[in-house]
């Protein structure tokens, strides 16, 4: 494996260069080009990032789980596990700029394996909660458009949804989503583009259109 | 104004809807469906800017990442020993039906040798040399 050399907040890497978040410290990603793959346990100060990252899009990961169980403790039940899953595989992360994609990937993952589980708590699936009467408050109907659309978002690639998730959920604009997934601008753009040509094509979205336009 | 150039521009923050709608006019009419695009992302935005977690979520996952027994729970190897596997380590080695006396008619039988049938070779002549024309010459 080729060694990183750090240049301000670029890493170049063989031929590539990978654009550095500025919020990962010098320590932190010396540990993950140098010592990830020799301690079994990642150190403190390694697991303190990763508390620290995953708490401040804390939201991102919530609407993956929320996406899925339509229940707000069944998705915090979701996201913890994952949290834990990610902890035992920190040292396989090679691009630490990448955390926030990798972390997305394994919520879903964990809320995909929890679904298919017949042992786990979650006992709704998505048909029931879907098919479920809503109640006429103005609350629940925009909370029952939010797990729609959180359900199309979920049936989307990994790499679209993570893009459209970022964008809906935080209201980042293209340099932020860029940022904050260590992508280039253009590839951000090329995937919220056909994200969003393919949830404009969506019933649920046409419907919501219709109701309120 | 090109209609990606136009996307690019709504999506970083330039642009308003209503801005990239009045940009559509002459040539640009073609990238109109870029509005529905568009439309998907403010819906998006207006439905999902305000959903939140339960309280305290966030904090209790940096807790579970940061406390100090995971160490000793995530981490461990899985050593735990089922109930059946207890039982079978107290029990000692055996092997059902292995302390059972052998009948004396089964012992002899057990020492003749059984001999297989020696193979009959046959000879591949025959159906090399088959023929493939007929009597009359013709083939078949």
């Amino acid at each position: 494996m080729p060694s990183l050399r750090l240049q301000g907040d670029r890493v170049s890497k063989g031929h590539e260069e990978i654009r550095i978040s500025p919020d990962i410290p010098e320590k932190v990603s010396e540990w993950f080009s140098t010592a990830a793959t020799a301690d079994r346990i990642p150190p403190f100060f390694v697991r303190e990032w990763l508390g620290q990252v995953l708490q401040e899009n804390y939201r991102l990961f919530y609407g993956i789980g929320y996406g899925y169980f339509h229940d707000p403790s069944y998705a915090e039940d979701a996201v913890q596990s994952a949290a834990l899953k990610a902890l035992q595989r920190l040292r396989q992360l090679k691009q630490p700029q990448t955390v926030l994609a990798w972390f997305a990937s394994i919520t879903r993952n964990t809320c995909l394996d929890l679904l298919r589980n017949p042992n786990s708590r979650a006992a709704e699936s998505l048909d029931e909660v879907s098919c479920s009467p809503a109640s006429n408050s103005i609350d629940q109907v925009r909370i029952d458009w939010q797990r729609k659309l959180l359900v199309e978002i979920n049936k989307l690639p990994e790499n679209q949804a993570i893009v459209v998730r970022l964008r809906f959920l935080d209201d980042c604009d293209l340099g932020e989503i860029a940022e904050r997934l260590g992508l280039r601008k253009n590839t951000v753009e090329v995937r919220l583009h056909r994200a969003l040509e393919k949830l404009s094509h969506s019933p649920c979205l046409r419907a919501l259109k219709e109701e309120y336009l | 104004m090109k209609g990606r150039d136009l996307l690019r521009d709504y999506l970083a923050g330039h642009l308003t809807r209503e801005d990239a709608q009045r940009e559509l006019t002459g040539r640009a009419k073609e990238s109109r469906h870029l509005l529905p695009i568009m439309d998907a992302d403010r819906h998006g935005r207006h439905f999902l800017s305000d959903l939140q977690p339960p309280e305290g979520a966030a904090e209790r996952l940096t807790q579970v990442i940061l406390s100090p027994d995971l160490s000793s729970n995530v981490f461990r190897e899985n050593t735990q020993v089922g109930r059946l596997q207890k039982i079978f380590d107290l029990m000692p080695f055996d092997v059902v039906g292995a302390g059972r006396p052998v009948s004396k008619s089964k012992s002899k039988r057990s020492k003749i040798k059984k001999v297989a049938p020696a193979r009959i070779r046959r000879s591949n002549r025959k159906t090399a040399n088959r023929k493939t024309t007929n009597k009359k010459g013709k083939r078949k």
